[in-house]
């Protein structure tokens, strides 16, 4: 009781608190994304594994409900209209990162699909090439947030939209493939999956660019600004 | 790599006067305060007799005397201006208000009180879902103090064991170790008052006219030191009630009971404390059996304005603001010892908060009817009532 009643009067810094989950929930969702690389891409199936980004999920969810009930509370509480543009940013991007989870968790179901290995063709080769490019695109996706670095946001938002057709062009090649039915349904989904973590991903490094209430729109004066002549 | 020092998550907490210029302020906005509670006592002393024989004389019915302080604290919407005019009138070096009749005063004020955050939960009116949770936890507040009052109005009338407690306890404070009680800021009152009164004495012929001058001007500074103080205080220590509220929410009981003590003594206010937690509900944060222990804890912690006007009262009645200071102090504290443990006592007041929600979500009517009705309706006729019957 004493213990309890002593911690009522740490003092805490609400916003960096804040900070620090959603550091977390960006670090779990990207560790989240490279097993689940790791699993699709695997000829035989990780059931253990499977469970374990499963479980990590859950932690995800948890810190976004977590990050949810601090925000309301800082506001309600502090009465501080400034923290109020962070605070609603901070709303709309724990949406993104969780949804980065949910991919992550349906990339492995993508692997059930198969009933027999990838082939080793230019499609799946792309597609690794898809999934280095997003993964290393995520990795430092919370260092340029964390720093608010303008441009290595504005250059790895640009490489998202890049990700984004190439995942559209693949899937043509996918329809006009020959692969069976299986295989074809499999490696559309990790397409789309992973077209959808480069998405939720850039949302987020949109924040670093772009006003609050434009979020998720990537303003298309800023590329043809940024675009050479 | 952390956010925390991203500049997005840069804050303006912690901007504003320096900790030394606010606590001159509060300082000073306390003495303030203190000199209006003096100077009402001084303003009823020059009034003499004759003028409040009719208000004491109606306030000997305790009915009527608790809903004068309903009607009054729901009037200036705070307890702690209306228990420190108590605090006050009865220690009036003359002619003071009885003790007897300032108790259920006392009681009413505590009732009065609660219509803040009730107001405060009609902003979700709008948005039923929200409406539901957060209405309930505005009328939990009403619900115990209408029990508090129930049961100890009563057995006071029977016994006057409030009474006699604060008695027996202000001895204590009035005679400790053979030492007359003098109040500790009796000298600086008195040279803070005098400059007041020279002037009303210039302005007015002596007598009535003078004494309703310095009521007047005891009251609007009552009234506007302790608003200027309340501002001051949440804004000294707003990150400190907002990590007490948060880390008290998921406390055991008597610990977010603790909290809604220590706070509503910073910000001064329990209407402050208890509003706090009505959007906090609205959004589903918290509970109402969570948010109830703090609620409590507040109308505990609302007797500390009591206790400091009882700092400024001097003269032979001293004692007297003493003891009504703390039979607010007891009557809290006793209704919360009394209610609080037993589980299905405990659930009453939160069972009719929450029969109330639902009624008043069905049909809004009925939040609105409920607040005009029993703060201002069923006050103001107990009051008409009682002038016609003389």
């Amino acid at each position: 009781m004493l213990r309890e009643l002593l911690s009522l009067f740490r003092a805490t810094a609400p916003l960096e608190e804040l900070g620090r989950n959603f550091t977390e929930m960006l670090e779990i969702s990207h560790e989240l994304t490279v097993a689940a690389g790791e699993i699709y891409f695997r000829d035989e199936r990780a059931p253990e594994e499977r469970t374990e980004i499963y479980r990590r999920d859950v932690k995800v969810n948890k810190l976004e409900r977590r990050i949810r009930k601090q925000v309301i509370k800082h506001l309600s509480l502090g009465g501080n209209t400034t923290d109020l543009p962070y605070c609603l940013l901070l709303m709309s991007l724990v949406k993104d990162v969780e949804r980065i989870g949910d991919y992550a968790k349906n990339l492995t179901e993508a692997h059930d699909f198969r009933i027999q290995p990838l082939a080793d063709d230019p499609i799946v080769a792309e597609l690794r090439e898809i999934r280095s490019s997003v993964e290393a695109a995520f990795s430092a996706t919370a260092e340029v947030f964390a720093k608010a670095d303008r441009e290595s946001a504005l250059t790895l938002i640009e490489q998202g939209r890049s990700t984004g057709q190439r995942c559209d062009a693949l899937l043509v090649c996918i329809a006009h493939s020959d692969y069976d039915a299986a295989s074809a349904t499999a490696v559309a989904l990790g397409t789309r999956y992973y077209k959808r973590i480069s998405a939720h991903a850039t949302n987020v490094l949109t924040s670093v660019v772009m006003p609050l209430h434009k979020l998720d729109y990537y303003d298309e004066d800023i590329a043809a600004r940024r675009a050479p002549d | 790599m952390s956010i925390q020092s991203s500049p997005a998550v840069t804050s303006t907490r912690g901007d504003g006067p320096h900790p030394l210029i606010r606590a001159v302020l509060v300082l000073g906005l306390l003495f303030f305060f203190l000199l209006g509670v003096n100077g009402l006592g001084a303003g009823f002393k020059s009034l003499g007799h004759g003028v409040l024989e009719t208000f004491f004389a109606a306030t000997e019915n305790p009915f009527t005397a608790l809903m004068v302080g309903i009607l009054a604290t729901t009037l200036v919407q705070s307890s702690s201006v209306s228990t420190a005019l108590i605090v006050g009138l009865v220690a009036a070096p003359e002619n003071p208000l009885p003790i007897a009749n300032a108790v259920p005063m006392i009681m009413g004020a505590n009732i009065g009180t609660t219509v803040t955050n009730t107001v405060v939960s009609l902003g979700h009116i709008a948005r039923p879902d929200e409406f539901r949770r957060a209405f309930p936890v505005a009328t939990c507040h009403d619900f115990f103090n209408f029990m508090a009052v129930a049961i100890l109005l009563p057995l006071e009338m029977m016994t006057g064991f409030l009474r006699h407690s604060a008695e027996f306890l202000a001895g204590f404070v009035t005679d400790f170790g053979g030492m007359h009680y003098q109040s500790p800021v009796k000298g600086a009152l008195k040279a803070g008052l005098q400059p007041v009164q020279e002037l009303f004495a210039a302005i007015a012929p002596p007598g009535r006219i003078q004494a309703v001058l310095l009521i007047v001007f005891s009251i609007s500074l009552i009234l506007v030191a302790l608003m200027l103080l309340v501002r001051v205080m949440r804004a000294a220590t707003e990150s400190r009630v907002e990590s007490l509220v948060s880390r008290g929410l998921g406390q055991p009981a008597i610990l977010s009971m603790f909290v809604g003590v220590i706070v509503t003594v910073m910000v001064q206010s329990s209407s402050i404390t208890t509003s706090l937690l009505i959007p906090l509900a609205g959004a589903g944060v918290i509970t109402l059996p969570q948010a109830f222990p703090i609620t409590i804890g507040a109308n505990i912690g609302t007797t500390i304005t009591a206790l400091l006007a009882a700092l400024a009262v001097t003269g032979v009645n001293a004692e007297a603001g003493i003891t009504i200071a703390l039979v607010h102090l007891i009557f809290n504290v006793t209704a919360t010892a009394m209610i609080y443990p037993v589980r299905r006592i405990r659930m009453l007041p939160i069972r009719a908060a929450q029969w109330l929600g639902e009624a008043a979500v069905e049909s809004r009517r009925w939040a609105v009817f409920y607040v005009v009705v029993l703060f201002y309706l069923v006050p103001a006729l107990f009051a008409a009532l009682d002038q016609m019957l003389g």
